[in-house]
C-alpha cells in the first residue's frame, strides 16, 4: 500500500510538473471558457431549458476535444519512463505491476479532473446570473461531471495502454488519438444513422457522444456507468498484462 | 520461447477478461436502472408508461417529423430517448426533416397515409407504427396540438406553448397501437339520423372516412328493446334524430352513461328527441329555436359562421380552431342553455364540470318560427351558446364512473356538404376528448431561459473565462519551467 501511495505521489508530481501539462491546460481552458461564453450567448437569445443544460457539458465542441486532449496527457505516462531508462529499473524491483499501472492511471485521472474544474466554476457563475432560476441544476451538473469523469477514465486507460505498448511518445499519442477519435466518431454514426437495429444498439451502448447527451441533462443510467467502469478496468488489466509480458 | 509464452499468456488473459466484461455488459442491458438526478426530472417516465413500454413484444417504429429548429425538437427527442432506452430491442426512433428530406417525406406520406384533405402533410408530427410491412395502415399520428398545452397570452395573436404533454400523447399512441383496434364509435340509427352509409349531400359518409384516417371506426347502431349499448363502444353519437327516442332507448343511454359512457348529441331544433329530461339532469337545457347571427354571416341568415374568437380558448376541443384559425359553419342551429341551480341537487347529479364551447355574437337573436328569420322585437336577443361539454362522476365526485357529454345544437355540420373549414376537426376533436379515458399523465411546463447580458458583462466574462483562467495555467507553467531551469 505504501509503495502505491509513493508511486502515486511521484506520478502526480511528474504529471503536473511537465511542460506539456500546462500547455494542455492552457488550451483546454481556452476551449471550455469559449464554450461557456458561447453557451451564454445562446442563452441570451433564448434557449429552452433542456437544451441549455445539455450544452454545459455536451456539445460537439467538448466531446470531440476529449479524444484529442487525453492522448496528450497519457502519451508520456509509460513511454517517457522507457525512454529515460527508469522503466527497467522500476520493474526489477519488487514492485507490483498492478500498482505501477494503477498509479499512472490515477495520476492522469487526477490531472484530468483538474482540467475540468473550471467548468464547475462556470456552472456556479451561471447560477448567479440574473434572469435565470435554478440553472444549472446541481443534479444535472453532478451527473454531467460524473459522465465526464467516466468517459475520461475510459479514454485515459486506452491512452495508457497505447503508452505501455511503445517507447515512443509520439507513436503513443498518435495511435491513441486515432483509436479514440475514430471510435467515438464511428460509434456516433452507428448510434444515430445505422439502418441495422443491432448495429444501432451497439453504437448507442458504446458511443460517448450519446452518453454525454444523457449525463449532461441529469440522466444516470446504470448500463452506461457499468460500461465505463468495466471497460476501463479491462483495458487497465490488459495494460498490466502487457507490462508483465514485456518484463518477463 | 519464454517471451512468446509470456505474450500468449497476456493475450489469453486479456481475451478471458474481455468475455467477462461482455457478459457483465449483456446482463446490465437487460436490467437497466435509469435515474434522473436533475430536480426537474423533465423526461422521467411515469409508472404507467414504464409499464406499457416494458411489456412490449412487438417492434415499434417511431418516426419524428420535426425540423431541428422547432422549439419542441429536443423535448421530443429526449422524451423518445427515454422510451427507447426502456425497450431498445423493440423501439426504433427515426428522425426526418420534413423540409430537407423531401424524398423520404413523400415515401412516408404514402406509407402511413399522412396527407389530409388537400394532399398536404401538417408537420410537425410523430408517427407511431408497428414495424411490420403488412401492417402499414396501423399507425397512430401524434400531432403538435396533442403534445402541447396552449394558452392565449395578452397581446399575442398566436397561442403560446405553456406545457409539454408529450408523454401522455406518446403513451396513448403506443397503447392504441398495441391494442390494435381503433376505438369504436357508434352512430345511433333508426330515428332518421344522419347515416354513415349515405353518400348524398346530407349523408355522413365523408366524416366516416375522415374518422378512419384518425384511427376512429364509426358504426351504425340500432337499439333493440332488450339489447344494450355494446360494451366496446368508446362513444355514442346521436346525430340529428328526426323522431323522438323511445323511453327504453333513453334508458339504455342513461345506463350506458352511468357505467362511464361517452355521448355526443347533435340535436337540430324543432324535432323532439325525448332526451330533454335526461339533459336537464346534466344541467343542459335545449330550446326549440333557431339562432340567427347576422354579424357572423350577413349573406345567409340560416347559417351561422363561428370564428375562432367565439370558441372557448381553454378547452382542448376548440384549441385547434384557434391555432389553425378555422371557422365553423352551422345550419340553423338551436341554442344551448345551462340550467342554473343553487340547491344541493348539483352534488346529487355529480356534475364535475360544465363548460361552453361555442357562442355567437351580441347581435344574435333566436327565432321560434323557421319560416321567417328576420329580427323582430319578440325574439330573445343577445349572445347564445351553440355547444357545451359536461363531465360527470369520476374520482373525487361520487360513486359514478366518469362520463362525458358533448351537446351541439346542430347536426348538419358533419353532413357531406358542410364538411369544410373547421367542421371535421371540431367533430373529431370532440370525439377525441370524449374517449380519452385510459391515459392521463402529467404535463411538464416549458421553460425558456433568457439572459440579458450587456456587452460590458460579455467582455468581462470573456476576459475572465477565455483569457484569465488559461493564463493562470500559463503563469504556473512558466513558473515551474523557470524553476526547473534553475
Amino acid at each position: 500500500m505504501n509503495e502505491f501511495v509513493a508511486l502515486f505521489k511521484k506520478e502526480l508530481k511528474s504529471c503536473f510538473l511537465s511542460p506539456i501539462a500546462f500547455i494542455v491546460m492552457f488550451f483546454f481552458w481556452v476551449l471550455t471558457g469559449g464554450n461557456f461564453l458561447w453557451l451564454l450567448m445562446q442563452l441570451s437569445s433564448g434557449e429552452p431549458l433542456t437544451v441549455a443544460t445539455q450544452m454545459m457539458f455536451g456539445g460537439p465542441f467538448l466531446t470531440f476535444a476529449l479524444p484529442l486532449v487525453v492522448p496528450l496527457i497519457t502519451m508520456r505516462l509509460v513511454s517517457e519512463e522507457r525512454k529515460l531508462g527508469t522503466y527497467e529499473a522500476l520493474l526489477t524491483t519488487s514492485l507490483r505491476i498492478s500498482h505501477f499501472v494503477f498509479a499512472k492511471f490515477l495520476g492522469a485521472l487526477v490531472f484530468y479532473i483538474v482540467l475540468w474544474l473550471p467548468v464547475l466554476a462556470y456552472a456556479f457563475m451561471a447560477s448567479r446570473l440574473p434572469g435565470v432560476s435554478d440553472f444549472p441544476e446541481v443534479g444535472a451538473v453532478a451527473a454531467g461531471y460524473l459522465g465526464v469523469v467516466l468517459v475520461g477514465s475510459l479514454y485515459i486507460s486506452i491512452g495508457l495502454l497505447m503508452s505501455c505498448l511503445t517507447s515512443n511518445q509520439i507513436v503513443a499519442a498518435i495511435s491513441s488519438l486515432a483509436l479514440l477519435f475514430g471510435a467515438s466518431f464511428s460509434l456516433m454514426m452507428l448510434a444515430y444513422n445505422a439502418q441495422n437495429p443491432a448495429l444501432r444498439i451497439i453504437g448507442q451502448y458504446y458511443s460517448s457522444f450519446k452518453h454525454m447527451m444523457d449525463f449532461s441533462r441529469g440522466v444516470v443510467d446504470s448500463r452506461m456507468v457499468l460500461m465505463y467502469l468495466c471497460n476501463s478496468a479491462w483495458v487497465l488489466f490488459v495494460s498490466i498484462k502487457v507490462v508483465e509480458a514485456k518484463r518477463g | 520461447m519464454k517471451k512468446t509464452k509470456a505474450h500468449l499468456n497476456a493475450l489469453i488473459a486479456s481475451l478471458l477478461a474481455m468475455v467477462v466484461i461482455l457478459e457483465i455488459g449483456y446482463i446490465s442491458l437487460n436490467h437497466p436502472l435509469r435515474t434522473d438526478w436533475s430536480k426537474r426530472r423533465l423526461y422521467e417516465l411515469a409508472p404507467r408508461t414504464k409499464e406499457i413500454v416494458s411489456t412490449l413484444n412487438q417492434d415499434i417504429k417511431i418516426t419524428v417529423l420535426f425540423q431541428e429548429q422547432h422549439p419542441l425538437y429536443y423535448d421530443v427527442e429526449n422524451l423518445l430517448e427515454e422510451y427507447r432506452s426502456l425497450s431498445p430491442r423493440h423501439i426504433e426512433v427515426t428522425k426526418i426533416d420534413p423540409i430537407r428530406d423531401a424524398g423520404a417525406m413523400e415515401q412516408l406520406k404514402l406509407k402511413y397515409d399522412l396527407a389530409n384533405e388537400n394532399g398536404a402533410v401538417e408537420t410537425p408530427l410523430v408517427v407511431f407504427a408497428l414495424d411490420d410491412e403488412r401492417e402499414s395502415n396501423n399507425r397512430r399520428i401524434v400531432r403538435l396540438i396533442d403534445m402541447v398545452e396552449l394558452e392565449m397570452e395578452e397581446g399575442r395573436k398566436q397561442p403560446v406553448m405553456k406545457a409539454f404533454k408529450g408523454e401522455e400523447a406518446f403513451t396513448r399512441a403506443l397503447y392504441g397501437l398495441i391494442h390494435g383496434e381503433n376505438p369504436k364509435v357508434y352512430f345511433l340509427a333508426g330515428h332518421g339520423e344522419l347515416s354513415l352509409s349515405d353518400t348524398s349531400e346530407i349523408g355522413a359518409s365523408k366524416i366516416r372516412t375522415m374518422a378512419a384516417r384518425n384511427n376512429l371506426d364509426l358504426f351504425e347502431l340500432y337499439l333493440e328493446p332488450n339489447s344494450e349499448i355494446p360494451k366496446n363502444a368508446a362513444a355514442l353519437v346521436v346525430a340529428g334524430p328526426l323522431k323522438a327516442l323511445a323511453p327504453y332507448e333513453v334508458d339504455l343511454i342513461e345506463r350506458y352513461l352511468e357505467r362511464g359512457g361517452r355521448l355526443m348529441l347533435l340535436l337540430d331544433p324543432f324535432y323532439s328527441t325525448g332526451l330533454n329530461s335526461m339533459l336537464e339532469r346534466w344541467k343542459i337545457l335545449i330550446r326549440d329555436d333557431i339562432v340567427v347571427d347576422p354579424a357572423s354571416n350577413p349573406k345567409r341568415l340560416d347559417c351561422v359562421i363561428t370564428q375562432p374568437d367565439f370558441s372557448n380558448p381553454k378547452h382542448s376541443i376548440t384549441q385547434t380552431l384557434h391555432t389553425k384559425g378555422q371557422n365553423l359553419l352551422f345550419y340553423m342551429p338551436r341554442s344551448i342553455q345551462f340550467k342554473v341551480t343553487d340547491d344541493s341537487s348539483v352534488n346529487l347529479q355529480q356534475i364535475k364540470h360544465i363548460d361552453w364551447l361555442l357562442v355567437t355574437s351580441e347581435q344574435s337573436y333566436c327565432k321560434t318560427d323557421p319560416s321567417d328569420l328576420a329580427r323582430t322585437g319578440d325574439d330573445v336577443q343577445g349572445m347564445q351558446c351553440l355547444g357545451a361539454v359536461v363531465t360527470r362522476g369520476g374520482s373525487g365526485v361520487g360513486y359514478l364512473s366518469e362520463s362525458k357529454m358533448v351537446v351541439i345544437g346542430d347536426s348538419s355540420f358533419i353532413g357531406n356538404n358542410l364538411l369544410s373549414g373547421g367542421n371535421p376537426d371540431f367533430f373529431l376533436e370532440s370525439l377525441n376528448w370524449l374517449i380519452d379515458r385510459e391515459i392521463t399523465l402529467a404535463s411538464k411546463p416549458l421553460e425558456e431561459i433568457h439572459l440579458a447580458l450587456s456587452s460590458k458583462q460579455i467582455s468581462k466574462l470573456f476576459w475572465f473565462n477565455v483569457v484569465g483562467i488559461p493564463c493562470v495555467a500559463a503563469v504556473v507553467g512558466l513558473f515551474i519551467w523557470y524553476r526547473r531551469r534553475k
